[in-house]
């Protein structure tokens, strides 16, 4: 009989999971109650099943790949020459963090393009850690690039041709 | 030609609950999620300061400033106690709750402590949390609700006689669970052309910002082509094929292949780690029964 339940729950549980997958959870839902929206957040905060198939850089399937890149890098003038400490590698803050967490902070910059509000937060307190940890060096400066790629096909090789756009681009100082 | 169907199309997802299912498995399941969380955790604390203390890169404020208002951020614990004192007592609890989940001490409440603490920490990392991270609370989700019994455990109990049953209807959501993720992620890829010529496999590999080890450049587009096909043919095809005898392994050797070519060359190291470790666990019953087959087949 206790089996019941159990099976009750993973019934509920793979439905949430394939209705995420058919696109009808949770965007699609127009919930009117503010309780009924909680309630959707608290159980999402939960089993996280939301966010499970965001995974690729191309929602749309349209098959077109870009990615996003930063140059992070922190300024002093000395002697009237501006010295500079870049920061990122490969366009992004790598160096950083651990050779295995790099994939942590890779895609970081990639905020710029889906949530502005978030990027203009991230990179202020980055701006302020980096500076705080290197207190010779005032000012930051950050570029952000989107790469939109494009394969050219040559015989039978493959090689990447590539649109860059600077989509961000900012100066901060502690002072 | 008899052909016949593993699983019939009208039975529930509950029949045959002995089909790839081996006693302990769900013991495998607890013991693996386990190590691999403490891993996990292990790798955010190399870069304490940059990734988790209060005034790392990313600022609790500014983390908590995008959270709700009923989302525990450790931020707003901060009033009553130290960042550093709250940090470092939620990161002892963890690891302790873990290693004591790996080797079987009160599986239950160190389950439901170790996925609050998971919780609590994904409120405040998650700028850098990505698919493995998801897995991961889903997977700690699965070890509050069913009881992974103590048969491999340190602390050895009595069991409930429904324990067995209980645990069939877990790894079979296990198993499910993977096959929406496969088919979904397959179903994903299959629409899109660049998938199915290679190009999208040859522009991510190439993506300066995933690489850990640069793959050579000098492979032809041949090969990300059919690279790229057998990888749509395997995500998706994934829910059938696990059914066919001998084909399961060969599909589970290739999805091994796959997720450790995420961890080399893409630098996913988390990500294609548990991804094997729950493919294995999953499936290893079926994996044996198939070796065995073949074993056999050779003697006579």
């Amino acid at each position: 009989m206790k089996t019941i339940y159990y099976k009750s729950f993973v019934y509920v549980f793979l439905t949430c999971q394939l209705m995420v997958v058919l696109h009808t959870l949770p965007s699609q839902f127009k919930f009117n109650s503010y309780t009924a929206e909680i309630l959707t957040r608290i159980l999402f905060s939960i089993t996280k099943v939301n966010h499970m198939y965001n995974f690729f850089t191309d929602p749309l399937k349209t098959g077109k790949y870009s990615y996003t890149t930063n140059n992070m890098i922190l300024l002093k003038s000395d002697h009237q020459l501006i010295q500079e400490k870049v920061l990122t590698r490969n366009g992004s803050i790598k160096s950083a963090v651990h050779k295995l967490n790099q994939a942590r902070v890779s895609h970081i910059q990639s905020l710029a393009t889906r949530d502005t509000a978030l990027y203009n937060a991230v990179i202020r307190s980055q701006a302020l850690y980096f500076i705080s940890k290197n207190k010779e060096f005032p000012l930051f400066s950050v570029q952000v690039l989107n790469h939109d790629c494009k394969v050219l096909r040559i015989g039978n090789v493959f090689s990447r041709v590539e649109k860059v756009d600077t989509i961000y681009h900012n100066l901060f100082s502690i002072e | 030609m008899n052909f016949q169907i593993p699983y019939q199309v009208k039975a529930n997802i509950f029949a045959y609950p002995s089909y790839g299912y081996a006693t302990s498995q769900f013991e495998y399941f607890r013991i693996g999620i386990a190590l691999f969380s403490l891993f996990n955790f292990l790798l955010f604390l190399l870069d304490y300061d940059v990734l988790l203390a209060y005034n790392g890169m990313i600022n609790w404020e500014v983390t908590n400033a995008n959270s709700f208002w009923f989302e525990p951020h450790l931020q707003k614990f901060t009033n009553f106690i130290s960042p550093t004192l709250l940090l470092n007592i939620l990161s002892f609890t963890y690891i302790l709750s873990l290693s004591l989940l790996a080797i079987g001490y009160k599986t239950g409440i160190t389950s439901i402590i170790s996925f609050l603490c998971f919780l609590l920490f994904s409120f405040q990392l998650y700028p850098y949390l990505y698919g493995v991270d998801l897995y991961q609370s889903v997977l700690l989700f699965f070890l509050c609700i069913f009881p992974s019994g103590y048969s491999k455990s340190l602390f050895q109990k009595k069991i409930k006689p429904t324990t067995n049953s209980i645990q069939q209807i877990a790894v079979r959501a296990i198993q499910i669970y993977l096959m929406i993720t496969y088919f979904s992620a397959g179903i994903g890829k299959v629409q899109m052309p660049s998938w199915l010529n290679g190009e999208f496999l040859f522009l991510s590999i190439s993506d300066p910002t995933y690489q850990l080890i640069p793959f050579p450049n000098y492979f032809a587009a041949s090969f990300f082509a059919i690279s790229g096909c057998i990888v749509v043919f395997m995500e998706l095809f994934y829910p059938l094929l696990i059914f066919i005898p001998m084909i399961r392994s060969l599909l589970l050797i290739g999805i091994v292949g796959m997720h450790a070519f995420i961890v080399l060359f893409m630098g996913l190291v988390p990500f294609g780690t548990l991804l094997i470790i729950i493919n294995l666990i999953a499936w290893y019953p079926l994996f044996r029964k198939d070796f065995i087959t073949i074993f056999q087949n050779k003697k006579s």
